[in-house]
Parts: structure tokens; sequence; C-alpha cells
């Protein structure tokens, strides 16, 4: 509980006071969501211009709210401007560079529509990286921690940085050395 | 007992050498090594730490960023192998500890909140505070402790370092010295080996084998070249002395050497004057004291060994030196066997001498052979005019002897001089002997008795046949001589061949002799005696006794016959002289007629040349009262304007051989120009032409010796014109 609230802490969020315990884990994983873009690698043909804006989907159910939109406010990463999307259901049409699958969204659809294009799939459940996603939150020891599918992330042309791949719990599709 | 430096073995001092230089090369790497620390330590730490942080930020960033206390402890932790870094911390943006790290070094805990980011230096320690940012935006801080180790904890390491170097030091210089002693110190020991050998045995032989060509090579190359120089010299020198040894022993030459300090030693002296004469020593040591005293040059002579035969000559020639020039002061010289040369020396004296005394004897001979010619002619004038047995008659014949007598004596004399005209013939000596040997035992005595053995076959040979007697009758009488209270008389005869020299200095030739040995068994003689009893005037009879002449007259009728005359003989063991005769070329003619009484004339014309007016005046009488027409002329110039006048009338010439201005024999060859077929008759008591002595010699010219009695003359005119016709027929 303390070390979640640490974290809150370093995002360096302005309103503090009124958050409840139950959304302080939502703010993590938003937190998390704008962090991973510094560490990810995009291939060129991921943006349409060369200063197009780092976009994160959220597709359907979205947690964040507001939160996501103040975190990403005024950053820039890579040089871009970061933005965030919100779909209802996946989309092939959406210019995206992250897609937050959020609930109420068919893993198998998800996958469908974005497997195979350059985008970072960040997802919730616990098997998603395992299932095929690039990235899924776990909680360990109620801590937000993080598993990575290597294999997946490179089968889309993403290059994602060692050093996160040092801090996520779990890695998969990593080749042996 | 510290030897000093210099005299230590090069090797040592090499070795100390080195070992001095690396202590300075290490001392001064050291204080490059401090300076360079000192001076860059601190910016050394803060590049140290700043390039520490640098790394752990990269990794740290992310682990803030995704909340991983666990990733950035263990990315601290990654530090535990840096010791220097004492302590670290991960802040967060507010200030507050995200993760930290505690070195074992022990540094302090780092809570305080970092202001600024920077490097502090504090006590040792420097502090270090890094930015964490993430696309421009800070999200905390890094913050490392760095322990500043202190200098003498720094040092072990460079001491190591140090050490290594030593050790590596050691090892080359081992090594060096390895190499030094096989290139340096080993040629230098052969070369210092092999001049001790060389001090020790002089084998200029021995050289130093040269290892390379560096300085040592060069030493030892000079040093090889030294020994090749000294050898040649000691070459040279060896010849030199050789031959100067070999010119010493051609001159019968020693050095010798008296040492003048400390005083000369008798022993020295006494070596030089061994044997020297007793007579000779004063003098001799005089001479050498002065030389000595006066630092001067001296020349003695002085005779060695026992006096006679074996005496010997030793010249002695030295100089005493000062002893400048760092010699000692010494008295060197050569000592030279002078006997040959003083025996020599001698023998041309005595050359000289009979030469001196022939020459006065053959004057006064030639003089008294014209007065006695006078004397005896007018004696036969005188006889023949006085009755037989008056009393005047008998003086005259006493006057006839003692005439001849003087007569004899001259003859002596001359035969002495050899200037005698001699006519020799072949002879038989035996016959001689033989014809002589009642005279010899009526001239000898009974006390003494005689002994002939005559050896059979006896070769003839050459001589004078009245030259002959004399010899015989001479050695006889000088035997009987040697035996006054008699004794035994020997006389033999044998033939001798001489394949050398009877002795080195005698002139005759090898060949065929015959020898007359006549010997005594008197008192014999004392070797000095020997040596001068062919001296004429030298006799050891008591004066009045003899004349000296006898052996001498005998030495020299032999020398003129071409024979030998030598003397053995010892005290008290009797002598012999033995005379070689050559062998003559033909058996003995039998002697000469007795001459008749009757003296033959003629009435030819004859020339007479004679310078003395007493032989002059006997001859024109003598011829004149035998039927001969007389032309008298005093010499040689007037003659031949005499025989101009009477242009071929002349028959016969009669010459003196010895005449002023122009001699006989000129005269003769004069005139036979003008008529080579002129019979001549000579005339002379001796002569010294030896043209003429050789005709008469050889049996072709006739002559007549002076003194000559009227019959002589006329019998020799006769035969000479009696030939002459003979031989031209027509006339």
């Amino acid at each position: 509980m303390a070390s979640v609230s640490v974290a809150l802490l370093t995002l360096g969020t302005a309103r503090g006071a009124a958050q409840s315990a139950a959304s302080l884990e939502t703010e993590v994983k938003a937190a998390y969501l704008l962090n991973f873009t510094r560490y990810v690698e995009w291939p060129a043909a991921a943006f349409a211009r060369p200063d197009s804006p780092i976009t994160i989907c959220v597709v359907g159910r979205d947690p964040f709210g507001a939160v996501l939109d103040s975190i990403v406010e005024n950053r820039r990463v890579q040089g871009r401007e970061v933005r965030v999307q919100r779909a209802a259901s996946p989309q092939a049409g959406l210019d995206c560079q992250v897609v937050y699958v959020g609930g109420g969204v068919e893993r198998a659809r998800a996958l469908a529509a974005w497997r195979g294009r350059p985008v970072l799939l960040v997802g919730d459940e616990d098997s998603f990286a395992a299932d095929g996603g690039t990235i899924a939150f776990v909680l360990v020891e109620e801590t937000v921690r993080f598993e990575v599918n290597v294999a997946a992330a490179r089968a889309d042309g993403l290059q994602i940085s060692s050093r996160v791949l040092t801090l996520a719990t779990r890695v998969y599709g990593e080749e042996p050395r | 007992m510290r030897r000093r430096f210099r005299d230590r073995p090069i090797r040592q001092k090499v070795a100390w050498i080195i070992l001095l230089a690396s202590v300075a090369g290490l001392a001064l790497a050291a204080g490059a090594v401090g300076t360079y620390e000192l001076t860059t330590f601190r910016p050394r730490a803060l590049r140290d730490v700043s390039t520490l942080a640098a790394i752990l930020q990269a990794n740290m960033v992310p682990a803030v960023l995704f909340n991983d206390t666990t990733a950035a402890r263990e990315n601290l932790a990654t530090l535990a192998s840096r010791r220097e870094i004492g302590a670290a911390a991960v802040y967060r943006r507010d200030g507050s500890v995200f993760a930290s790290y505690r070195g074992a070094g022990g540094g302090s805990l780092l809570h305080a909140p970092p202001a600024r980011a920077g490097a502090a230096f504090t006590e040792g320690l420097l502090l270090y505070t890094a930015p964490l940012a993430a696309d421009g935006q800070a999200v905390g801080w890094l913050r490392l402790q760095y322990v500043l180790p202190g200098f003498w904890d720094r040092l072990p390491q460079y001491g190591i370092m140090a050490l290594v170097v030593l050790i590596a030091l050691a090892g080359a210089a081992a090594m060096l010295l390895t190499v030094l002693g096989r290139s340096v110190t080993a040629p230098l020991l052969a070369l210092a080996d092999t001049t001790r050998r060389l001090t020790a045995r002089p084998d200029l032989t021995l050289r130093v084998p040269k290892h390379a060509d560096d300085e040592i090579g060069d030493l030892t190359g000079a040093f090889n070249q030294m020994l090749d120089a000294v050898q040649e010299r000691e070459v040279a020198l060896k010849e030199s002395e050789a031959r100067l040894r070999l010119a010493l022993a051609a001159a019968s030459m020693e050095t010798w050497i008296v040492p003048l300090e400390p005083a000369p030693s008798r022993g020295a002296l006494a070596d030089l004057l061994a044997n020297i004469h007793p007579d000779d020593r004063p003098a001799v040591e005089a001479a050498i004291a002065s030389a000595i005293r006066d630092r001067s040059g001296f020349e003695v002579e002085f005779r060695t060994a026992a006096s006679g035969a074996d005496e010997r000559h030793t010249a002695l020639r030295g100089q005493a030196y000062l002893g400048q020039d760092g010699r000692p002061p010494q008295l060197i010289g050569v000592a030279q066997d002078v006997t040959a040369r003083r025996r020599l020396e001698r023998q041309l004296l005595q050359a000289q001498k009979m030469e001196a005394i022939g020459n006065l004897a053959g004057g006064i001979a030639h003089d008294f052979n014209n007065l006695l010619t006078g004397m005896i002619g007018y004696i036969k004038f005188a006889q023949r005019a006085l009755q037989p047995g008056s009393q005047v008659r008998t003086d005259v014949d006493e006057v006839e002897r003692a005439a001849r007598r003087a007569a004899a004596l001259t003859s002596q004399l001359l035969s002495y001089a050899r200037r005698q005209m001699v006519m020799p013939t072949v002879v038989d000596l035996n016959e001689t002997v033989r014809a002589l040997e009642p005279l010899l035992r009526r001239l000898i005595g009974e006390d003494v008795a005689i002994a002939v053995e005559l050896a059979p076959a006896l070769w003839p040979t050459r001589i004078d046949p009245g030259q002959l007697e004399q010899v015989v009758v001479n050695l006889a009488v000088n035997a009987r001589d040697a035996m006054p209270s008699g004794g035994h008389l020997t006389i033999v005869t044998r033939n001798v061949t001489l394949t050398a020299p009877p002795a080195a200095d005698d002139p005759v030739a090898p060949g065929d002799f015959a020898e007359l040995a006549v010997s005594d068994d008197g008192s014999g003689m004392p070797p000095e005696v020997i040596s001068r009893i062919f001296e004429p005037f030298f006799t050891t009879k008591p004066a009045g006794q003899g004349t000296g002449l006898g052996l001498a007259v005998c030495y020299g009728i032999v020398r003129q016959a071409e024979g030998h005359i030598a003397v053995e003989s010892a005290v008290g063991r009797g002598t012999t002289i033995r005379v070689l005769l050559p062998r003559g070329a033909a058996a003995p003619v039998a002697p000469a007629a007795e001459e008749t009484d009757d003296d033959p004339g003629g009435h030819e014309t004859i020339l007479l040349a004679e310078d003395d007016a007493a032989v002059r005046t006997l001859a024109v009488r003598t011829l004149a009262e035998a039927g001969y027409t007389v032309l008298a002329a005093a010499d040689g110039a007037s003659a031949a304007a005499l025989a101009a006048g009477r242009n071929g009338s002349i028959d016969l010439l009669i010459a003196d051989v010895v005449m002023p201005d122009r001699n006989g024999r000129e005269l003769a060859d004069e005139l036979r120009r003008a008529r080579p077929s002129l019979p001549v008759v000579f005339m002379s008591g001796y002569t010294e032409d030896n043209v003429l002595r050789r005709g008469v010699l050889l049996g072709r010219t006739p002559f007549v010796p002076k003194p000559f009695t009227p019959g002589e003359l006329r019998r020799a005119v006769r035969a000479a014109l009696d030939a002459a016709h003979r031989s031209v027929p027509h006339a």
C-alpha cells in the first residue's frame, strides 16, 4: 500500500488528496503507460510524419479517465507530443502507437486488430503477455509490475529497451543466448 | 679490509653502477608517479565517479520511473566491486530516499536530501550528486560518496610495481653481468693471463685470442701487434747478436765486463788476467788501474800460457764508463788473441832482417869478389913467375890459400842471402853423401860414431852440387858441435811424398821429395832456440867457435832449391834436422870432367865490359896472354860504342853482370839486336837479375863466377867460342 502511494508521488501529480486507494493502482498504470513510451522504439513507418505525436489509445472500458490525460498533458517523449485517444472497440483504422486493452474487449479481436502492426499492446490480464500481447500489468505483493513478450514486440517491429526488460517480472520469447 | 671502489673487479663495478642507476631510476620514477598521483588524483577521482554515475543513471531512471526499488538496489549493489565507493543513494524528486547502498568501506548513510547536482570534496570524501531525468524531466537524484584513499593507502600498489620493476632490473643486471663476463672480463683476464705468462717465460709466439671487434678486441689486437713488433725486434736482435758473435769469433775476440760498483772485484779482474805472463802483469794492471781512475780507455797486450811454442798473445782493449745514461759504472771491452798476428809480424821482421843482412852481405860480397878475383889472378901470375919450392913461392901459396878461404866465406854469405849464382843439376843425394863420408869422418873426429843409412832407389833431386855438399857438411858439423863429449851421428836418406804442406806457413808445395835426415843424440835444444836456429849469426857456441851462418846457409840453400828444412829437438833427447829436396826430373848425369891444366887460347876478338879496374886489367892480361885481341870497356855505354866502331869484328862479349847504368845482360841484349849470334860470357859474384839468373839456372848462359882464376876464365871463353863455332859452322 505504501509503495503505491510512493509511486504516485513520483509521478508528481497535483491531485493527490482526493484520490481513493482503488484509483491509486489505476494512476500507477497510467504513469507506466507514459513511461513505456520512453523505452520503446517504433519503426519510422509507425508515424505519419516525423513530428506526429505518440498516441495512446484506450480501447474498451477506460479505467483511467482524466488521470491519464493529466499525466500526458504537456509531456514530450522522444521529441513527440503524447496524446490519448479512446475507442469503444478494436478498430484497425485507429492511428495508435500504444493500445491499452481495457475491460469488455475480446482479447482475440484486439490481437487480430493490431497484431503485425507497430503498436505496443498493453493489457491488464495476467496471461495477456503470455497469450500474444506485448506488455501485461501484474500485481506482485500489491505492487504494479509488468510482463513483456519480446517475441511479440519484435514481430510487430518494436524495440523495447533492455532497461525496461530488466525491470519486468517476466519476459517471454527471449531468444536463448 | 675494505677495498676502494677503484680497485674492485669490473664486474663488481658494473654491478654497482647498474644497481645505483636502477635505484636512481626507480626513485625518479617514484617521484614522477608521486607527482602525477598528487596532481591528478582528484580530477581522476571526479572523472571516475562521474563515469560511474553516468552508468548508474541510465539504469536508475527506469527503475525510478517504474518504481522498482529492488532493481535500484541491485544496481547500486554492483558498486561493491568498487571499494572506493563508500555509499550511494537514489532519491526521488521530492528528496526522499528511493534506494541506498553502503559499501564495505563504511561510508556514512546519505539521508540529507541533495540540494543540487555537483561534486563536493570534504574530509577525504567526494560527494557527487547527479540528477536523474527522463526526456528532460527530473525524476530524482543519484548520489555517490567516493572515499578518497590516503596517499599511504595508495602506496602499496606502487610498492608492488616497484618490487616487480626491481626484480626485472635485477634479472636484467644479472644477464648483463653474464654478457659482460663473456665479452669484457674474460678477454681482459685472457690478456692479463698472457701477459703474466710472457713475463714468466718469454715465449713470443704466444698470442691473445681475439673474441670480438669491440674496444677490448682493439686492445687485444694492439697487444698482439705489439708482440709481433717485439718478436720481430727480438729476432733482429738475436740475428744482430749472432752476427756480432760470429764477427767477434772470426776476429778471435771476446767481450768482457768488469763492474766498477761496488769496487771492482779481484775475481773479475783475475778472470780477465788469468794465465798472464808474470813479467807482463804489472804493466797490464797499471794500465787498467789508470783507466779505472781516469775513466778512460786503455789498450794493453800481454802474453799468456807458458812461454815458448804455446805462448799466446792477448790484446786487451777497454774503456771505463762513468755510469751515465743509466748504466752502472763498468769497465768494458774486448780481448783479442793476437798470437797469429804477432807471429806473422815476427816472421815479417825476420824476413826484413834477413833481407837487410842479405843486401849487406851481397854488397860486401860483390866488392869482395872483385877484390878476390884480382888477388887470386895476380897470385896465379906471380906463382907462374916463381920457382916452385922457393921461399917466396911458398909465401905466395899461403896468400892464395887465405884468399880462397876468403872466397869461401863470401860464397857462404851469398848462399845465405840466396844471391849466389848457382848451377843446379840433377844430383843423386846418396852419391853425394857417400862421396862426402870420408871427409865427414875426418871433420867429426873419433868421439862421434857415424851411421849412414841410404835408401835404395832414392829419387834424384835438382840442386847445385856444391851447395848440396855444403848443406851435408854444415849439418854434420852442427851435429858434432851438439855432442862435445861424443855420441852418435846418423845420416838417413829416404823417399817422402807430401800430400799437404809440412807446415801451415811453409810455401813448399806437396809432391815427391828426397829426404836427408841428420840426427844426433846430443844435448838437444829448448823451443826458444829451435825457433831461432835458422837466423844468421845466431849461435849457441862460445864466441869465436862458429860463424853462426851454418844452419842459416843450409836454410837459404834449401829454400833456393824449393825444398824444406825442419828441426825436431828436445832438451836431452837430441836433434834431428830433416831436409826435403824436390824430386828431380831426370837421372843424374855424371859430374863434369876434371879441368885440364892447359889453358886453351885463341885469336878471336873479345869485347870485355867490366867496371872494376883490377878485374878488368886482370882479364885483359889473361886473355891477351892467351892470344886474344881484347877490347876493354869500363861500362856498358862505352862497350856499346866500341862494338859499334868494330862492326862485326867482335867474336865474343864478356860482361860483368853488375855494372852501373847498364848491366851486363842489357848490354848483351843490345849487341845481340845487331848480331843475334854473338856469344856472351857473363861474370859475376852474384846477381839480382832474375832473367839472367834463370838463364844460368837452366844452363843456357855461359857464366864465370867470381872470384875466378885466369884458367877458369880462359876455359869458359874457349868453350863459348867453340860452341858458337859449332852452332854456326860456316864462320
